[in-house]
């Protein structure tokens, strides 16, 4: 009989199983603690956890590799992250971690996918590659899905793995197989241009001087490519379809790059002129040959570096060289154009030298002022004195005026002779011989010189005396009177009363001290006569000192006979 | 307070130190995303398979163990003098209520999989033990935790009678007021939904009745508060005895319901965390064994 006791266990029965039919049938799917990311949600169900979990042994590493087989071999060849140390001896569950839903990324960057240490992989990121976006690499067009062969758990959208770690691998080969594949032997991973690494010296083909700074392209010219680019990379050489020749370049002439600007004419070596130092700067000193040219360089222009005539720098310019003013300053400017042949420079200079000129005294002998005299022993820039050109320089002074002396002597005598110089020039008393050699005509002076006078010195009466502008020749005006250059011995013995001078020439004359025409009888107020006519003068005319100065006693003198016999006995024969 | 009181006072305060602990401790953690959860420096130790987190749900799942033993004292017939019932409740409500918590902790917050039905499961015996706990205190018993006799239930509401009527002197009509008050209406004078309604909102109505009367007791009569406390206890304890009595029957009914949900959570609770634990057992999470 069914009592209340059967009905209430029946109830609590029945409870029991709605409850877990009711709570299990929706979790029937699975027995995990969360749903297991997208990556791995094939596994998802109660009879796949083992696969995974190892019995007893939680998630063990090799349940793992077991499908991803790729990592298999990677950690077996010490390849990548997975075989580094930060790894190498951990679980794949303490970084990959799993039951999080599907919307949990297994790959976790614990300092953001921009921290991670590449290098760890055993490829550090260097240079330019290190501010890219990963995926701009690790992208399914760049993987090679050779691979992943037998691990059929990589998604190329979604790994890392796969790149090849040669440079081809992601750029295109911009040399076309013209070079290595050995990218970095040049480059670097800063810059694929300029290639740093790469040292042309190593080549065929060194280079040096000018050569150096030139751009790559001015020798490895584009070319059209025949090959297409990766996609996605140097889109622009891509568009372009050309890449630059390294291979197949002639170069062992120098014609082979460069134009003969000569035409052929001066041969095809032309190392015999030019170095790689510069075309225009090679230089004649390397053993150009000039006199294959139209003006062979001969005398001092032979040490002339090229650029001073070729200024331009290009030396196959031609140069006008019919005039050697053409090249060289005109330092004397016209001066020598009223010449016969307009005043060539060959006339006196040679290409040896501008100095010495050889211009000769034989040449002066036949200018308009032939040399005469002293003027010939005048070392020439004695009247040609250098003065400013009109370039500024220092230049010998051709255009003289040689008409009056004047026009480069000194007039010493201050104008005191222009009176005879407006006759004759200067020449009216001198010549070129010597200046001290006076043709001066004293007779045509209003000094006639007699007697003593015509054999002294000039200097003796046209005495030099200083003056502020130096020292001079006295020439006028001079006294006439004896007393102009004379000394009065007699101490104004003679001095008339009303007279300014002495009458010297009462007494004395041109022919000498003691040419006197002085006669005692007729000039003296005193006759000599007998006993006196032989007495010396002396004896009357007694030195006596008048103003200090010792001089004979003429005037006064007392003229009785008291005054000189004195002296005589009374008992004398007087 | 009784040894038993401060038992469970320190019990509880266990349970909450742990608790404030691990929140603080794993807050930063448990409020994260599940996603990003596995990046947390915490996570290797809190995680549900974690240290920390496996430790906490095998101990959680030990103390869920535990509260076993409040049936078997119940029901086993060589247990029944191993102390008192009410006291094995007392426990059996302290394992009840720690051993979620440390069970939840131990999910992280996590919850799915076959074993999360083993979790509400839990959560609904726990909730439903609350529930239970209130019909228990429902039913009068003794001290010991026994249900009352009819006798027994007698003389209990004589001996309450008699309390009331040793009262102080008081105005004939306050006494009355609280005479009036120690009494329950009658359920049988009102319809069933509306006896249950009432008995639910008595306890609120109650309590603003006592507010009132221990304020009239204070300006109409000249107690002092310690005489007014006690009268006061008198009269609550009488009415809710009274109340008790009243829907004795209706709680004999509604405890046996209980029992319908309580249990049949309880094991399917247990089983479901059986198989988790073999399977992961299995699969060689054995913490730090």
């Amino acid at each position: 009989m069914i009592t209340r006791h059967h009905i209430s266990c029946f109830t609590r029965v029945l409870y029991c199983g709605l409850i877990v039919i009711f709570t299990t049938l929706p979790a029937l799917a699975q027995i995990s603690p969360g749903k297991l990311s997208a990556a791995h949600q094939a596994l998802e169900g109660i009879a796949n956890c083992t696969q995974c979990h190892q019995i007893r042994a939680e998630v063990s590493k090799e349940k793992c590799l077991t499908c991803h087989q790729v990592l298999v071999a990677r950690i077996a060849q010490g390849r990548g992250y997975h075989a580094s140390k930060e790894v190498a001896d951990g679980s794949c569950s303490s970084c990959h971690r799993e039951h999080n839903g599907r919307e949990y990324d297994l790959i976790y960057w614990p300092q953001g996918i921009k921290g991670f240490n590449h290098a760890s992989t055993g490829y550090a990121l260097e240079g330019a590659h290190q501010g890219k976006e990963c995926r701009s690499c690790h992208k399914p067009d760049l993987i090679s899905a050779s691979a992943f062969v037998g691990d059929k758990t990589v998604r190329s959208e979604k790994t890392f793995l796969g790149l090849n770690r040669d440079c081809l691998a992601c750029h295109t080969d911009e040399h076309q197989e013209q070079l290595t594949d050995r990218c970095l032997d040049c480059h670097t991973e800063t810059a694929w241009s300029p290639a740093a690494k790469y040292n042309h010296n190593n080549a065929k083909y060194k280079l040096t001087g000018k050569h150096s700074p030139v751009e790559c392209l001015k020798c490895h010219p584009w070319i059209k490519s025949n090959t297409k680019s990766k996609a996605g990379l140097l889109e622009k050489k891509q568009r372009l379809g050309s890449f630059a020749k390294y291979q197949g370049l002639a170069f062992a002439g120098c014609a082979d790059c460069h134009k003969d600007v000569h035409g052929g004419r001066l041969g095809a070596d032309c190392g015999k002129c030019h170095t790689t130092e510069g075309f225009k700067t090679g230089g004649s000193a390397l053993g150009f040959d000039h006199s294959r040219t139209a003006y062979p360089l001969q005398g001092k222009h032979l040490q002339v570096e090229c650029k001073r005539c070729h200024v331009s720098g290009d030396m196959t310019r031609s140069l006008a060289h019919g005039r050697c003013c053409d090249c060289h300053r005109e330092d004397h400017g016209s001066v020598f154009a009223a010449r016969p042949d307009s005043g060539k420079c060959e006339a006196c200079h040679t290409v040896e030298g501008y100095s010495p000129s050889r211009y000769t005294l034989e040449d002066h002998q036949r200018s308009r002022y032939p040399l005469t005299g002293s003027h010939l022993a005048v070392p020439c820039n004695r009247c040609h004195v250098p003065i400013q050109g009109s370039h500024g320089q220092q230049i010998a002074n051709f255009d003289l005026q040689y008409r009056d002396c004047a026009d480069c002597h000194k007039d010493v005598h201050q104008g005191q002779v222009n009176l005879w110089t407006e006759r004759g020039g200067c020449a009216f008393c001198h010549t070129t011989e010597t200046w001290h050699r006076i043709t001066f005509d004293h007779s045509k002076a209003q000094f006639q010189l007699e007697g003593k006078h015509r054999e002294i010195l000039c200097l003796k009466c046209h005495y030099i005396q200083s003056s502020g502008e130096g020292k001079q020749v006295w020439m006028k005006p001079l006294a006439r009177e004896c007393s102009g250059c004379h000394k009065d011995v007699h101490q104004g013995q003679f001095l008339q009363k009303g007279e300014s001078a002495i009458l010297c020439e009462k007494c004395h004359q041109a022919g000498g001290w003691t040419d006197l025409k002085f006669t005692h009888n007729r000039d003296s107020r005193f006759v000599l006569d007998g006993a006196h006519e032989k007495v010396p003068c002396r004896s009357c005319h007694k030195p006596v000192a008048i103003q200090g100065q010792l001089t004979n006693r003429y005037r006064p003198l007392d003229s009785r006979c008291a005054d000189c016999h004195q002296q005589i006995p009374k008992a004398g024969n007087k | 307070m009784t040894i038993k009181r401060i038992i469970l006072a320190l019990l509880y305060l266990l349970t909450g130190a742990v608790t404030l602990f691990l929140v603080v401790y794993g807050g930063g953690y448990y409020f994260k995303s599940l996603v990003d959860r596995p990046h947390d420096n915490l996570h290797d130790a809190l995680k549900p398979g974690g240290l920390w987190g496996h430790g906490l749900g095998i101990i959680g799942t030990l103390l869920m163990i535990l509260m076993l033993l409040y049936l078997a004292r119940k029901y086993l017939r060589f247990m029944h003098r191993w102390g008192d019932i009410g006291k094995w409740l007392d426990v059996h409500i302290w394992l009840g209520i720690t051993g979620p918590i440390l069970v939840t902790l131990h999910t992280a917050f996590k919850f799915g999989g076959i074993v999360s039905i083993s979790y509400w499961s839990m959560m609904a015996v726990a909730l439903s033990g609350v529930f239970g706990r209130y019909l228990y205190l429902q039913i009068p018993r003794r001290l010991s935790g026994e249900e009352l006799t009819p006798e027994e239930l007698q003389e209990r509401d004589r001996t309450l009678s008699e309390q009331i009527l040793q009262l102080p002197n008081i105005a004939p009509a306050l006494l009355s007021r609280l005479q009036a008050l120690a009494q329950y209406p009658d359920p049988t004078t009102v319809s069933r939904a509306t006896g249950i309604h009432a008995w639910l909102a008595d306890s609120w109505r109650l309590r603003f009745q006592l507010k009132t009367l221990r304020r009239l007791l204070r300006q109409e009569s000249e107690l002092n508060e310690y005489v007014i406390t006690t009268l006061l206890n008198t009269i609550k304890e009488r009415r809710l005895f009274n109340r008790r009595k009243s829907f004795l029957h209706v709680a004999h009914r509604l405890l046996h319901h209980w029992h319908l949900i309580h249990r049949p959570f309880a094991v399917v609770m247990f089983v479901i965390m059986i198989i988790h634990v073999v399977v992961i057992t299995v699969l060689g999470y054995t913490w730090i064994f």
